[in-house]
């Protein structure tokens, strides 16, 4: 829009400055709400709810829900999931999306196109069945019923799959004269220049596995082997449930997805164009 | 099959091997047996019987009482209320889900599109400083949904919520205005999650907060892939700014809309976080979604069947809404 043709004026630069710090305020301003209420003291919050601070600023209401609600635990629990999703669905959707690019095997294109539509159908659809299934295996409440349901996933595939057809042929079939196999092609030669592709993959699981909600709810019910947003919605129900404990808990259950963000920004919007326009 | 044709293949299915299992055992197989739920009674501590299609018929059906009718017109009703008392769904409090679900999802279209398309033009600029917008627009989209249901729990709060606060702020500032003209404004006190007439509309200003960065990221790549000779074109032409965005932007980016459509849709049919933790649903199902109602029907009352066939029913809608937008997109999208 602005700039793209047209010169433009100082003046107008001025006014779309202001207007789009005004957006931003008010889109991010939750968050600052969040912030600055996790550091007052509880009786204080209604009382100076506009105030950016209270009279001193709290540092230890994050203590509370780090040792007392035990957020701390909740936190190694999810992270520790969230990187056993993370690398397992890498690993199986690069083996697969390797399969469907490279290797030519009777009924490749039928496969793929049942893979393309199983995305479209809801996890709630399977939901009932698979909890069944965590019960036969005795997986309930453990962490296997958060990681190896979630380690295959179709649209990992599709997205390597898309990555791998787009590497020329020539360097596959010199390594193949050579006598490499194809285990050796996909680690040694794919895996090193699929970097963003793994980028972005791993972004969309990290975001997904960290942030999920209504399987751990329904998987899990030993508080000791809670995830992140289990233990926060537990908070508010409990006996810590004052704003400023929660908006802590609520901190540091979106601080870390957000530092992740603004570190690999380019990724997670590669990742929304990706799944989004290709499909 | 030459013997290096059939190693090809041999390898190819092991390369799948991983990949392939899993989306057996753990999609292919549940999908099965949630179909199969579907027709059963089950209820997770007994096995299944089949019932055949009695869940989709208590979920779908209606009962008919002429007796009530008759009963209704002699006590003096109306003919609308009497009608009322002779077709009554088998399961209101699906029905009542079903509605609040497409309420909430027309809400969040209306909300998220817009606002988002207009965010995305506004960035679509070569001046400095745009990524660091862009990032801060999108940082909702990464948050987790129980974390921010839980800040705007607060913000929405009837008596201390910054949002009435804020409110009432504005509202008295009006007032001063208004009273020299003789009247006074009503007390901004709302109940945004305890009153049964905004609770939906709080859920759906939380939802569309959430996702308007996600389209505005696609929107804005959208807008980037528009050839810019056609805009100087028009320019040199004497085309206005408007003239340009309705007869070169908007046709430009109308399969983006469309994409933006069927996604916003997908995800809305599926809400569940925002009213387990806002309002569990209520007050008096104002906030019950399709999703909140399979969780509770299956997981709190342990009626697995009777889930299943909502299951399959939200996957039936998703199915047919998103066919309707492929049909009635090919009228209007401009593929190049």
């Amino acid at each position: 829009m602005l700039g793209q043709i047209e010169r433009v004026t100082t003046f107008q630069k001025i006014i779309y400055y202001i207007l789009m710090t005004v957006l931003a305020l008010i889109v991010i301003y939750p968050f600052i709400f969040m912030l600055t209420t996790s550091l007052k003291d509880s009786p204080e919050v209604f009382a100076s709810i506009l105030k950016p601070f209270g009279e001193q600023l709290r540092f230890e209401n994050y203590l509370i829900v780090l040792r007392t609600v035990n957020m701390g635990r909740y936190m190694l629990n999810t992270a520790f999931v969230t990187i056993c999703v993370v690398i397992g669905q890498i690993f199986t959707s690069m083996m697969g999306g390797y399969a469907f690019a490279r290797i030519n095997f009777p009924g490749r294109e039928l496969l793929f196109r049942i893979y393309l539509g199983t995305i479209m159908i809801p996890f709630v659809v399977i939901m009932i069945p698979i909890y069944k299934m965590m019960q036969v295996f005795s997986w309930l409440d453990k962490f296997q019923a958060l990681i190896i349901p979630w380690v295959f996933t179709a649209a990992g595939t599709f997205l390597f799959r898309q990555f791998f057809k787009s590497i020329p042929q020539d360097l596959e079939e010199a390594a193949i004269i050579d006598g490499a196999s194809r285990w050796t092609i996909l680690w040694r030669i794919f895996a090193p220049l699929s970097v963003p592709a793994m980028a972005t993959q791993a972004t969309i699981s990290f975001l997904y596995a960290w942030n999920s909600f209504i399987w751990p709810l329904v998987a899990i019910q030993s508080k000791t082997n809670y995830v992140v947003t289990q233990g926060l919605a537990d908070i508010q129900g409990g006996y810590h449930a004052s704003p400023p404990i929660i908006m802590a808990g609520a901190t540091l259950v979106i601080l870390p997805t957000v530092l992740v963000f603004l570190l690999a920004q380019r990724y997670f919007v590669e990742g929304v164009a990706t799944t989004g326009m290709k499909n | 099959m030459s013997a290096k044709q059939r190693r090809e293949a041999f390898e190819g299915f092991l390369f799948l091997l991983p990949n392939f299992l899993g989306f057996l055992i753990f999609f292919a197989v549940p999908l099965a047996l949630s179909f199969y739920y579907s027709f059963t009674d089950y209820n997770l501590f007994q096995p299944p019987n089949f019932i055949g299609l009695q869940n989709y018929i208590t979920a779908l059906g209606f009962n008919f009482d002429p007796e009530a009718y008759r009963l209704a017109l002699a006590q003096g009703s109306s003919i609308f209320a009497a009608l009322g008392e002779l077709v009554t769904p088998k399961d209101p409090t699906f029905w009542i889900a079903l509605g609040n679900t497409f309420k909430y999802a027309i809400g969040v279209l209306i909300l998220c599109i817009m606002p988002s398309f207009f965010l995305a033009w506004l960035l679509n600029s070569s001046l400095p400083g745009m990524a660091i917008y862009r990032g801060l627009f999108y940082i909702p989209v990464v948050a987790s949904i129980v974390g921010s249901a839980l800040v705007w729990f607060w913000i929405y709060n009837r008596d201390s919520g910054v949002l009435n606060i804020a409110l009432a702020y504005v509202i008295n500032g009006l007032s001063n205005i208004t009273q020299n003209l003789g009247f006074t404004l009503p007390e901004p006190i709302i109940g945004w999650l305890v009153d049964s007439n905004y609770s939906l509309l709080s859920l759906i200003i939380l939802t569309s907060w959430a996702t308007i960065g996600y389209d505005m990221v696609i929107f804005l790549a959208a807008l980037q892939g528009i050839p810019r000779h056609l805009y100087e074109a028009a320019t040199v032409d004497g085309a206005t700014r408007w003239q340009s965005l309705f007869k070169i932007t908007i046709p430009m980016i109308s399969a983006t809309i469309f994409f933006i459509l069927v996604t916003n849709t997908i995800a809305v049919l599926q809400i569940f976080s925002e009213p387990y933790i806002m309002t569990q649903g209520g007050p008096a199902n104002s906030t019950l979604t399709i999703v909140y109602y399979l969780y509770q029907k299956g997981f709190q009352r342990f009626q697995m069947g009777y889930g299943s066939s909502l299951a399959w029913l939200v996957f039936a809608i998703i199915f047919i809404i998103t066919t309707l937008q492929f049909r009635v997109a090919n009228r209007w999208v401009y593929e190049e």
